[in-house]
Parts: structure tokens; C-alpha cells; sequence
């Protein structure tokens, strides 16, 4: 459907305090994170209904960090270049912390961030899709991630590409879609000990907690079960992510086995109102006060 | 055409033209996979695994799974085949046809096999009679249907060579009747073409798929009472040929459309939406009416449910008493 991009002119007046640069060391990667939540915030206050799925993207912040800031060889210029490395967010609703990464990234302009997201015609969509270079699969109807990582995982290995990886990003709520596990049976079954599944395991899924709704527990027992290499860290620290990510990637680990990274978070971290009252804070709207409200927790 | 046996049935016709087409395209396109979910045996592909091992792919039984499994394989310089039982691919795995491959605008050959009530052992959960309301309400998706194996192998190459997701019905085509050619020798296939089979100005018998031959029958059967029927090979289902579609109803002002689909949101459809807007002319419809399938004799089911030369004779009768 062709329509007219939008045209506004919404800019950010925050300071920049931190952006990609190459290498980072864990202090410029938790300053990265904490600037990817301020655009998380100010996307979602600038964004054409005054919202975004935003509970589940500040609890990624950091997973975020690390793979945009350390691990992800990307070409911007070149979004299809065949040698890339792909990143899958599988839950793809919270796409607006993918776009700030992106737009760090140089695949596009962080003026699009405060003009083109929910807006009629804007590249930005609330879910991701393909119609921006550089999104990897459309998604946010859940579950569909580790069956298309598992797609580009099997390709690469076929063309022997042994330097690239597939990430994806799961939501512990998507593990109770079904073909969260039809895809991770193909990855065993394949041996794609290229493939590297990361579960933001904020511990919400939209009416309550996972665990009252649909408990995941054995957790990383079930990942075991389906023959993978399982890692459980605290998501949130930089650290023991880049450590994690560092040790999946290499192919001396675990050969043969795909790789799950259990990131323990919290839904709405770094917001200490979101993060007290997770439940309402799955999506969320911003109006003026509770904006400054957050900025003033993101140091400002 | 190879004909070898499966449970017991000779495999000739459509799924022996799908075995063929699959090596050839195979060859012609080193980049080509075929995607499968263990109907591979039933649909007849596994002489492509066993020629191309590597380009061979079985989810287990997990259609969604190979439809996003797929998705990825098109973005990643190949191009993925995916044969599937219609129902599955257009049931089980709706939600990721409609997402990962129509929305993304896929390059994904996908193959509906088994269509309509064209599987009689298997009944209601197996017989698909809605593939085409999906996946013509699907945006960005070329649908298809083929006469004969001939023109099914000509729809597979053509689908090969376009860059954009095709879905390819097709029947069980292991059904003497079906065997024979429907489409005149030197025929040409295009995704986007409808063809006339047999001139008429009397009455347009528009049909796709196995009604076609009962299409031709029952215009032969009009001839002989003096009714000039015309007979169109609707193999375009989306986007309609709306050229041919409009060409016939100003030239005979009266359409039958005959399918083995239910007939909302099918063939009958299709023309209806086409016409009423174009050259509106009375119809009737022909095909399955909103039911469930059912497991029989193949010859018992098609009367059962009005998938008969009588039934097309029955329609175009009727419009024929408006006309006069």
C-alpha cells in the first residue's frame, strides 16, 4: 500500500550520552543500555498514539546493548548483505527498542524514531515488519522467531558460512506458543550450533505472571530436554551477558547444539513505577507527566 | 512420467507431474529447497530428497514451523518450495502464510496438494475446501489452479521464474479420469492468463482445476441440444484475468463458474467480484456448498457433493431459462 510518509518534525532536546561505538567496553554498554531507554521513552512519548509495548522493552535494554554494541556484524548500507549476521525479535512487539538500536546502528536517521513510529504511513510500525531494511522477519504474532532463525541458521550452514550467527530474542510469554518448540525440536534436530536464543525472562506475560498463567519451570530443563546448551544469567547485567554471548558463540562450545541464553529481567526495568506494577506496564501510554516522570529515573 | 506405487495406488497424474516438475526445477535452480512437514510421501517429492539430499528439509509434522522455516530460507538467497496438504498449509498454518509470507511478500513457492474433496479416504480434517478464501484474501499471494498435469508442470516453472509468493492448487491426481490431457498441445501457461478452451456465445462455463474436463463434457453435451457453450480454463484465481472474465460474459451474457472449493470465497466467488463490477451478467455457482468434506468412493463423493457434469448442465439450464 502506498502512503504518503508522514511529516513532522518532533526532535529530541535530551542530551546524547552514549551511542554505538566500536569497541565498548561493559561501562559504555551500560550507558548504551540506559540510552536505548531513553529512546525506548521518548519513542513512545513522540510515537502517534502516545505508546508502545514498553514494559518488555526496557526489561531487553541491555540484551539489546550487547548483541547492537559487541556482537552483531552488521552493514547498515547494505541491510541484505549476505554475510551479515541476523537478528530475529521474536517478540516483535517490542519493536520500538529494536529501532533505537537500528538508528544507532546508521540503518536509518534517529529523527525517524520521534516522527515515523505509529503513524499512518511511518516506516515504524508497532510490530516489526519488512518493509524497513534491516528487520529480519515480521513478527509479533508470537511464537514464529526460533522457526525463522532456525531457517537462516540451516541456510548458512549450507552455504558454510561458519562466521555467521542467528540470534533471536524471545518473550518467556511466546514459550507458551507452540511453535516456539516446534522450532526449537529443528534446531537440535539440525545441529545449528550457529543459532543463539536469547528468552527475556522478565517473568510477565500479559494478564499476570508467567508463572500463575502458564509456568515455564523446569525452565532450563526443558530447554535440556530438547538437546540445547543452556545458559541462565541476570539479563540485566552487561557483564554476564557479553560472557554468555561470547561463550555461545564460539563454536568450540557445545558443538552440534543450538544455544539458549535464560536472561532473568525485570518488566519495566529501570523504570521503578513500571517495574512495581508490571502487569499495567506490558504496553503503556506516556503522557507528559509520567514522560518527565521517567526521564527523571533515566538520570535526567 | 515416472509411475510407481504408494499404499497400494498407482502414482500417475498430478503427482507424478509434481515428482518430474520438482527434479527439473531442481536442476534448473541450484538455489531451490524443498521444504516439507512429512506429507512428502503422500505428495510424492521424495524422489527430489532423494536426488538432492541437501536441498531436502523435513520439519516433522510442523507445518508452521515450514512456512516460517521457509520465510527465512527465501531471505537467505534460496528459493523454498513448500508442498504441503492444502488444509495444513492453509489451516494450520494460516497465521504464519498471512504474516511471514504474504505480509513479507515472500519469495515461497508454495503447493497445495489434496485439494477439495480430491482425497476420498480421508475425509472432513484432510479434504480442503477453503485454501482458495485464504489465500485469495492474502495480499501480495498469486493463486493458481492447473486442468491437467501438463499445465501443472508449465504453473511450476512459471512460478519458479516469478519472483513473489505462489500458492499452486492442485488436486490428487491419481484418478484415471484425471490423467487424460485437458489443455490443447502447444498450450502456454501464464500465472496471470485465463484461457478459452472451447468458443461458445450461447452460455461461459467458467472452471477451474478437475472441473474443467466436466466443464468440456457438459458443453458438449449443450452442443448437441443446440447451446453454444463456452468453456473457460480459469487457472488465474488471483489476480483474476479480468480481460478474458469480462470478454466472455459480454460475449455470452450468462456464467456458470464450476469448482471444487467451497463456493464462498472461491472461484465462484472470484468472478462474481470480478463481473458485478465490469460486465454484470446473471450467474450461477457451481462447487461445494459451505460443507463439511466426507471419506468415500472418490465417484460417490463427487456426486455427493454436486461436483458433476449434471449439476453444471443443471445451472446453465436454469440461465438459460432466463435468458430466453
Amino acid at each position: 500500500m502506498e502512503m504518503p510518509r508522514p511529516v513532522y518534525h518532533n526532535q529530541s532536546n535530551l542530551p546524547v550520552i552514549s551511542h554505538y561505538h566500536t569497541p565498548m567496553t561493559d561501562e559504555d554498554l551500560r550507558m548504551f543500555a540506559l540510552q536505548l531507554r531513553r529512546d525506548v521513552i521518548e519513542i513512545t512519548h513522540y510515537s502517534g498514539t502516545k505508546s508502545s509495548h514498553v514494559g518488555g522493552e526496557l526489561s531487553s535494554a541491555e540484551i539489546l546493548a550487547v548483541l547492537y554494541g559487541v556482537f552483531l556484524n552488521l552493514r547498515p548500507q547494505e541491510p541484505d548483505w549476505p554475510l551479515r549476521d541476523v537478528f530475529v525479535m521474536s517478540k516483535g512487539h517490542c519493536s520500538a527498542l529494536l529501532y533505537a538500536a537500528m538508528a544507532w546502528r546508521g540503518y536509518f536517521g534517529r529523527d525517524m524514531l520521534w516522527n515515523e513510529f505509529n503513524r499512518a504511513g511511518g516506516l515504524l510500525q508497532e510490530h516489526c515488519n519488512m518493509e524497513l531494511p534491516g528487520v529480519e522477519a515480521a513478527t509479533g504474532s508470537l511464537g514464529m522467531g526460533l522457526s525463522n532463525g532456525a531457517g537462516y541458521a540451516w541456510a548458512a550452514k549450507q552455504h558454510q558460512q561458519s562466521e555467521r550467527r542467528a540470534y533471536v530474542l524471545l518473550g518467556d510469554g511466546e514459550c507458551t506458543e507452540g511453535q516456539t518448540w516446534e522450532g526449537a525440536a529443528l534446531c537440535a534436530q539440525w545441529k545449528l550450533d550457529n543459532l543463539i536464543a536469547l528468552v527475556d525472562y522478565n517473568k510477565y506475560i500479559i494478564s499476570s505472571t508467567t508463572a500463575q498463567v502458564m509456568d515455564l519451570e523446569p525452565f532450563e530443563a526443558r530447554w535440556q530436554a530438547y538437546r540445547w546448551h543452556v545458559q541462565r544469567i541476570n539479563g540485566q547485567d552487561v557483564t554476564a551477558l557479553r560472557k554468555a554471548i561470547a561463550l555461545a558463540v564460539d563454536p568450540k562450545t557445545a558443538p552440534g547444539l543450538p544455544r539458549v541464553i535464560i536472561c532473568d529481567t525485570k518488566k519495566g526495568a529501570g523504570i521503578s513505577f513500571m517495574e512495581q506494577d508490571a502487569i499495567h506496564w506490558h504496553a503503556g501510554h506516556l503522557d507528559d507527566a509520567l514522560y518527565q516522570r521517567c526521564m527523571k529515573e533515566l538520570g535526567l | 512420467m515416472s509411475a510407481k506405487m504408494m499404499y497400494g495406488v498407482s502414482l500417475k497424474g498430478f503427482r507424478s507431474a509434481l515428482a518430474d516438475s520438482l527434479l527439473q526445477m531442481g536442476e534448473a535452480y541450484p538455489n531451490m529447497v524443498v521444504v516439507d512437514a512429512e506429507t512428502g510421501t503422500a505428495t510424492n517429492v521424495l524422489d527430489f530428497r532423494d536426488r538432492y539430499p541437501d536441498r531436502y528439509v523435513t520439519m516433522g509434522i510442523a507445518e508452521q514451523a515450514a512456512l516460517s522455516f521457509a520465510f527465512a530460507l527465501s531471505r537467505s538467497g534460496m528459493i523454498p518450495v513448500v508442498p504441503l496438504f492444502s488444509c495444513f498449509l492453509s489451516h494450520r498454518a494460516c497465521d504464519q502464510v498471512y504474516v511471514q509470507i504474504g505480509y513479507a511478500n515472500a519469495n515461497v513457492k508454495m503447493i497445495g496438494c489434496y485439494t477439495g474433496i480430491t482425497t476420498p479416504n480421508t475425509g472432513a480434517t484432510h479434504q480442503c475446501m477453503n485454501d482458495i478464501a485464504i489465500l485469495r484474501s492474502t495480499p501480495n499471494i498469486r493463486v493458481v489452479e492447473c486442468a491437467d498435469p501438463s499445465e501443472l508442470q508449465q504453473a511450476i516453472a512459471q512460478a519458479m521464474a516469478y519472483v513473489g509468493p505462489v500458492y499452486i492448487r492442485m488436486i490428487r491426481g491419481d484418478i484415471p479420469a484425471y490423467d487424460h490431457p485437458v489443455v490443447p498441445e502447444g498450450h502456454r501457461f501464464a500465472l496471470d492468463k485465463s484461457t478459452v478452451l472451447r468458443q461458445g456465445t450461447d452460455i461461459s462455463l467458467v472452471a477451474s482445476g478437475m472441473m474443467v474436463p466436466r466443464a468440456l463434457e457438459a458443453a458438449e453435451i449443450l452442443s448437441r441440444e443446440g447451446v453454444s457453450a463456452e468453456v473457460v480454463n480459469m487457472t488465474a484465481i488471483k489476480p483474476v484475468d479480468e480481460e478474458t472474465l469480462v470478454a466472455t460474459a459480454r460475449k455470452t451474457g450468462l456464467v456458470v463458474t464450476c469448482e471444487n472449493h467451497n463456493i464462498f470465497g472461491g472461484v465462484g466467488s472470484a468472478v462474481a467480484e470480478c463481473l458485478c463490477q465490469k460486465c454484470p451478467v446473471p450467474m450461477r455457482l457451481v462447487g461445494v456448498r459451505d460443507q463439511y468434506g466426507w471419506s468415500g468412493e472418490l465417484e460417490d463423493l463427487v456426486i455427493m457433493f454436486g461436483l458433476t457434469t449434471d449439476e453444471i448442465l443443471k445451472a446453465a439450464h436454469e440461465l438459460l431459462t432466463i435468458k430466453r
